[in-house]
């Protein structure tokens, strides 16, 4: 299997340094961008690749970087988002810790194309330790003129920053990382205008996640088409997925775009563990519907094959529950989580969670009064496509598929009245 | 105005460009239910309760985002829409403690509004579901229930985008967020708007607290006796007390008012004062040492009859009226007859304080062109030269804010003293005190641009910049204040002529390069100044941010046009009226007072307080009324004035007489009466048509205020053919300029005189660069005196010793 993200992996952190990293073919691919190619023609190259945004919602890579208008009064902005606050997701972590200078130059070869001098790197404020391993790799890259003015005798600048999150997870979503980054309360912002026309203090902004930034390189050393011929027609490429739970091995796992997901579960990864049944899947980090063990055996790893069996491939984080786990906790665990990660500024998500929270919380204790469950559902239903910004809408739909596969789980927490079980009994 | 087709529910109608879809569904009779959207905030789309249907996008849209476009299909009424309505009010009632039996609000509480206009008749959420809070102080004027908010951010959107203060704003995440302040007490200038715009019980402003019931209250519109902007306010009384002063009148404005929905400190809060133990509440003679009560009619003849003997010993002119100019035009205006017909005297006139605009040299020419509120929101460029709105005339303030940041206009500033303006400004010139006159010669004589540059203490550049702009824009408005001395003030008649209106290329040109410049601004993440213009990228979505919805922008006629910002509420009034000494021929109040004891014997004044205003020369003052044989005071309240008087009568306030007042747009606006009047106390033109019927002249009003306007309309040109009616239906309106005709002012002269004048200025002073970190409003509260001093309600803003900390 080609290798694009995690070929330096096994040099467990040799690659941090730029010697290590120029010898096994690193910053090739800048300078071909730089002296080989125009800005368009490296566009092109990345829209030939069908590379497909990595931090969840898949967006065509290429198109995105073509929205942003080639004259701008303002400046322009390359802003990787490694926030990486989706539950059930590290891929971006070891990306960055194993190989820190492949995403600087994929950032690098970003800016090349749409023409920004300055970038930022907005990550998650828990990876302090991967904050200081990426400075340095910058300043190292500084040292060597990979960064600063007169790049490779291009004639132009380019400065990179690393700005740290303070732990929202709200501030993963990219306009709410534009806003956290110029310093303001982290709330998403209205759509439209996107980010790529009006972001980063007014200027044409492309937001990427780390992992599609850190393919950038490989795309332009070999090729749009030789990427996109490693996945499918529509979504090029490998990727890498975070793979946790009740598994013999978890971990980070590179394979290409629709590789059989049950493979990897029992292959790759060994099965599961201890012996036991797979219950359910949690496909593409906590955010997207929940799917069976039924369903697994017919999913591929790509975006549209997920799709067809009802869920997302999200941020690629894999969350592999055997049959010992009871779907109502995990999905209260969740509901816990959307509840305190709501930003509030919208009413269905920052008043649903709290009120899906508070069932939960009853049922939890056994205590759920008849009709609960069904006012799980509804609640999530009026949450799902009203709020402003898509946490509404992840908060919801593992909820409604949770229950819409796992009834019983959440039947067991409603407490009947005491006098109808009696005459049950009586029966 | 460009306009669209768009049909809403079947119905094809047509709309402004640009305009959004809610207030588009407004204007054709489709209410949408909202919380957070606000007319002339930014969008913000976060309480999704006006979601529509619109062809060929597959989710519902919020209307309050959405700007019309051609042939769009909207449907406002379905099913589902309906259910997420009611599901976002079910959302906010789950955590809302409907505790409206002892909330402020209820009864105009846009939530109970909407629960019953969209929600449904029941809930599913149970009182355990619920999360109290604890209620808390959070300014001596706000208090704050957090768990009634519906976090619409009304609230800190008009405290950012109205008040530039940026003093509230929302605290901790998801359902825990509620409204505080940064820390300790909320710290601004008390404006009160975020407590008006609130649509539930959340925000409630301290004096009103568990005072009234909405449904029990009368509300009347009238307008703010305060500075000379002259606010609409709705007036609610109850059992004859005046309650509060609010801006909004449940829907949008206050009928035909000027301000939206905007109020500041004074004319919100010192209401109070109507009502102030310290009024005087029934005539006094002074008896020896002693001024004792006495009946209206022992007052009366008392005061007729000392004044016909004294008339009759040293002659007519030996008599002088004085007014304040916060009086009605119908109190000066019987005042300024009382002296010419009964007493007999050209010595009549309202009271200048020394350090103010000096309204004869404004109107030497005529009256120019007033630029009202719209105009100013709508200008190309506006240049405030000696002032600080902000302190002074607030609203004025808020629609240079309003202009700077919705519709990027170019502000220029010329002052010696730091304010919070400067923030907005594309260029804010700091000059020496007492040298704002040379920087309007800079702008008419270039020649003498390197000499009033050294007098100013500024840059020949700035100078320059300053006056290039103003000959590359189309409209401008000129605001100044008192700082801006009588000469510059005569020579702002040039401008029409000597700052001549660009060709439409040059105008569209310099349009264009300031439009880029705001654009190519960029901002850091360090950047401690706060946006100039609205970045938000939210407002860039709408066309033409306007209060008017629907309306298009006024410009006026001529390229300039002015606001001067006098001091009093009537000002302009008391000059169009002619109850100015300069224009009768008679003394000045200033002189009459100095005069007192030999040209003059007796003082009838109305509404002022000599004593009080002498700043710093009482005991001159003191000496002088000491001199006169009779001292006539009509007051509301026991003024050091008024304990020096013969003769005392008690007149009504503002809230309990109706009569005419003119801002400094010269917009005519009624003043309503909204209470009787307090204890014994009459209004100051009846007192006056009393005692001129008992010297023998009756005026023929038979008690009817609105027979003095007619009088009024049928004499001063500018008031011509309005009625109080028109002006109870039509609201404010503009008297009708006469622009000074440059034939008639000798140029010469004139610029001689302010060249005399720069050169006199005294270049040892030090330009005062200091930064403004006072708490906004200071000055504000200290410029009015007469009810502020009076008003408990103001003192309690002012102690400030104990702040509440904000629970974690
Ligand atoms: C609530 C929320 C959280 C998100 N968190 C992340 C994140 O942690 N990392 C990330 O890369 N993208 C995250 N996203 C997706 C971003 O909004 C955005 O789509 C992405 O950064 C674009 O990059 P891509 O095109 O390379 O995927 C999040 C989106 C939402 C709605
Ligand atoms: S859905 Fe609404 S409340 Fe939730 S995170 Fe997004 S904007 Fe904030
Ligand atoms: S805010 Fe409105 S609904 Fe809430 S308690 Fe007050 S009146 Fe009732
Ligand atoms: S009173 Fe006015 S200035 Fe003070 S917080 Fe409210 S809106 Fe802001
Ligand atoms: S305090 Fe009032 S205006 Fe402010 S967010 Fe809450 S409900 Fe809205
Ligand atoms: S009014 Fe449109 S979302 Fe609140």
């Amino acid at each position: 299997m080609t290798k694009v993200l995690t070929t330096r992996f096994d040099l467990k952190g040799e690659a941090c340094d730029i010697d290590v990293y120029i010898k096994t073919g690193g910053y090739a691919a800048l300078e071909k961008a730089f002296r080989e190619m125009t800005p368009e023609a490296v566009i092109e190259e990345v829209k030939k690749s069908a590379l497909r945004g990595r931090g969840g919602a898949g967006f065509p890579t290429g198109m995105k970087w073509s929205f942003v208008p080639k004259e701008s009064k303002r400046p322009k902005y390359v802003v990787c988002n490694a926030d990486e606050s989706e539950p059930g997701t590290g891929k971006d972590r070891d990306l960055m810790r194993w190989d820190p200078h492949m995403l600087i130059e994929g950032m690098l070869i970003t800016a090349y194309a749409l023409n920004a001098r300055d970038s930022y790197i907005y990550i998650r404020g828990e990876y302090w330790y991967i904050k200081e391993i990426l400075e340095r790799a910058i300043a190292q890259a500084y040292e060597r003129g990979y960064l600063g003015k007169n790049v490779l005798g291009s004639g132009r600048e380019f400065n990179l920053y690393v700005h740290p999150g303070a732990g929202a997870y709200i501030c993963g979503e990219e306009t709410a990382l534009l806003e956290s980054l110029e310093g303001k309360r982290g709330h998403p912002r209205l759509k439209p205008p996107f980010p790529a026309v009006v972001g980063l203090y007014g200027g044409p902004t492309v937001v990427n996640n780390v992992e599609t930034l850190a393919a950038v390189p490989w795309i332009i050393s070999n090729g749009g088409d030789a990427y996109r011929a490693l996945g499918t027609e529509k979504s090029g490429g490998t990727k890498l997925f975070t793979v946790s739970g009740h598994i013999v091995r978890p971990g980070n796992y590179e394979v290409p775009m629709g590789y059989p997901m049950s493979k990897l579960i029992y292959e790759d990864c060994g099965g599961i563990r201890n012996g036991k049944k797979l219950k359910a899947v949690i496909p593409g980090g906590s955010s997207v519907p929940i799917i069976t063990a039924e369903e697994v055996e017919k999913c591929g790893l790509d975006y549209e094959s997920v799709a067809a069996v009802g869920s997302m491939l999200g941020s690629g984080g894999v969350i592999v529950m055997d049959e010992t786990v009871d779907i109502f906790e995990t999905t209260r665990n969740l509901t816990h989580f959307y509840h305190h990660e709501s930003c509030g500024w919208c009413t269905p998500c920052r008043e649903g969670t709290r009120w899906l929270q508070k069932v939960f919380e009853r049922m939890h204790r056994y205590e759920g009064r008849p009709g609960d469950v069904e006012l799980l559902h509804e609640l999530a239903d009026k949450i799902l496509g009203k709020s402003f910004c898509p946490l509404g809408d992840a908060a919801a739909m593992p909820v409604q598929s949770a229950i819409d596969k796992f009834r019983e789980d959440f039947d067991r927490r409603i407490k009947h009245d005491l006098v109808q079980i009696k005459m049950h009994a009586a029966d | 105005m460009e306009t669209v087709k768009l049909t809403i529910d079947g119905v094809e109608v047509t709309a402004p460009k640009g305009e959004l879809l809610i207030e588009v569904c407004e204007m054709n009779g489709v209410y949408l239910p909202r919380f957070c959207h606000f007319r002339g905030l930014t969008p913000q789309a976060s309480c999704r309760m006006c979601v529509v249907r619109v062809d060929k996008i597959p989710k519902l849209q919020t209307a309050c985002t959405m700007p019309v476009a051609d042939g769009m299909v909207v449907t406002t009424a379905s099913d589902e829409i309906e259910d997420v309505r009611s599901g976002m009010i079910e959302f906010l009632l789950s955590n809302h403690p409907v505790d409206c039996p002892v909330c402020d609000r209820a009864g105009e509480c846009e939530l109970q509004d909407q629960t019953f206009g969209f929600g449904e008749d029941r809930t599913r959420s149970r009182f355990e579901d619920k999360e109290p809070t604890l209620e808390r102080q959070i300014s001596p004027f706000i208090y704050n229930d957090p768990q009634r908010c519906v976090t619409c951010k009304r609230c800190t959107r008009v405290c950012e985008e109205w008040m530039d203060e940026f003093a509230i704003t929302a605290v901790n995440r998801g359902s825990h967020t509620v409204i505080s302040s940064f820390g300790g007490w909320v710290e601004c200038s008390d404006c009160g708007n975020c407590v008006d715009v609130c649509p539930t019980g959340t925000l409630l402003h301290v004096p009103y607290k568990y005072v009234a019931r909405p449904w029990d209250l009368k509300q009347t519109p009238t307008i703010c006796n305060y500075c000379s902007d002259g606010c609409s306010i709705l007036a609610g009384t109850r059992s004859e007390q005046f309650i509060r002063a609010v801006a909004r009148d449940g829907r949008g404005r206050t009928a035909g008012g000027i301000n939206n929905d905007f109020l500041c400190a004074l004319g919100r809060y010192t209401i109070d004062a109507v009502h102030s133990p310290q009024r005087i509440d029934r005539p006094m003679i002074r008896r020896g040492e002693y001024l004792v009560p006495a009946t209206w009619d022992e007052a009366l003849n008392f005061a007729a009859s000392k004044l016909a003997e004294i008339k009759n010993d040293d002659g007519g002119a030996a008599l002088g009226a004085i007014g304040a100019a916060r009086l009605l035009n119908e109190d000066l205006f019987v005042l300024g007859k009382f002296a010419a017909e009964t007493l007999g005297t050209p010595n009549a006139d309202f009271y200048h304080d020394e350090d103010e605009i000096d309204t004869a040299s404004f109107f030497r020419y005529g009256i120019p062109v007033l630029a009202t509120q719209e105009h100013i929101q709508n200008a190309d460029t506006i240049i405030l030269i000696g002032s600080d709105p902000n302190e002074e005339n607030p609203l004025t303030a808020f629609s240079i804010r309003w202009a700077v940041r919705q519709k990027s206009a170019r502000l220029l500033m010329v002052n010696s003293m730091p304010s919070r303006l400067e923030r907005q400004a594309e260029r804010a010139i700091r000059v020496r005190e007492g040298s704002e006159g040379a920087v309007v010669e800079a702008l008419l004589a270039p020649s003498r641009i390197e000499a009033t540059a050294a007098a100013a203490g500024v840059g020949v550049d700035d100078l320059r910049f300053v006056r290039q702009v103003l000959l590359e824009s189309e409209r401008v408005v000129v605001i100044f204040g008192d700082e801006l001395k009588a000469t510059a003030v005569e020579a702002l008649a040039l401008f029409e002529t000597q700052l001549a209106t660009p060709s439409a290329d040059v105008a569209t040109a310099a349009r264009n390069a300031h439009l880029d410049a705001l654009q190519r601004q960029v901002r850091s993440t360090n950047s401690t100044n706060k946006p100039a213009v609205n970045e938000n990228p939210f407002t860039s979505i709408v066309a033409h941010p306007t209060l008017e919805v629907g309306a298009e922008p006024a410009r006026t006629s001529t390229k300039f046009s002015f606001v001067p910002l006098f001091r009093y509420s009537n000002s302009l009034g008391a000059c169009l009226i002619g109850m100015d000494a300069s224009l009768r021929g008679g003394l000045s109040a200033q002189a009459m007072i100095n005069g007192s004891g030999g040209g003059i014997q007796a003082l009838y004044v109305v509404g002022e307080d000599l004593l009080g205003k002498a700043n710093g020369d009482e005991s001159h003052v003191r000496t002088q009324l000491g001199k006169l044989k009779l001292l006539i005071v009509q007051d509301q309240f026991m003024t050091e004035t008024a304990k020096s008087a013969h003769v005392v009568f008690p007149s009504t306030s503002f809230a309990e007489s109706q009569g005419t007042q003119v801002n400094n747009a010269g917009q005519v606006q009624l003043v309503r009466r909204v209470i009787p009047p307090v204890g014994q106390a009459r209004p100051d033109w009846m007192i006056t048509s009393s005692i001129a019927k008992l010297m023998g002249s009756d005026f023929g009003y038979q008690g009817q205020v609105r027979a003095i306007f007619k009088e009024i309309s049928e004499r001063v040109n500018a008031c011509a053919g309005l009625t109080h009616n028109r002006l109870a239906n039509e609201g404010a309106i503009q008297v009708s300029a006469a622009p000074p005709d440059s034939a008639g002012i000798d140029r010469a002269d004139l610029l001689a005189r302010l060249s005399a004048e720069t050169d006199r200025i005294n270049k040892e002073i030090e330009v005062d660069s200091s930064e403004l970190t006072a708490k906004a409003g200071s000055r504000l509260h200290g410029r009015y005196p007469l009810q502020t001093r009076y008003s408990e309600m103001l003192k309690a803003g002012d102690g400030r010793e104990s702040p509440v900390v904000f629970p974690a």
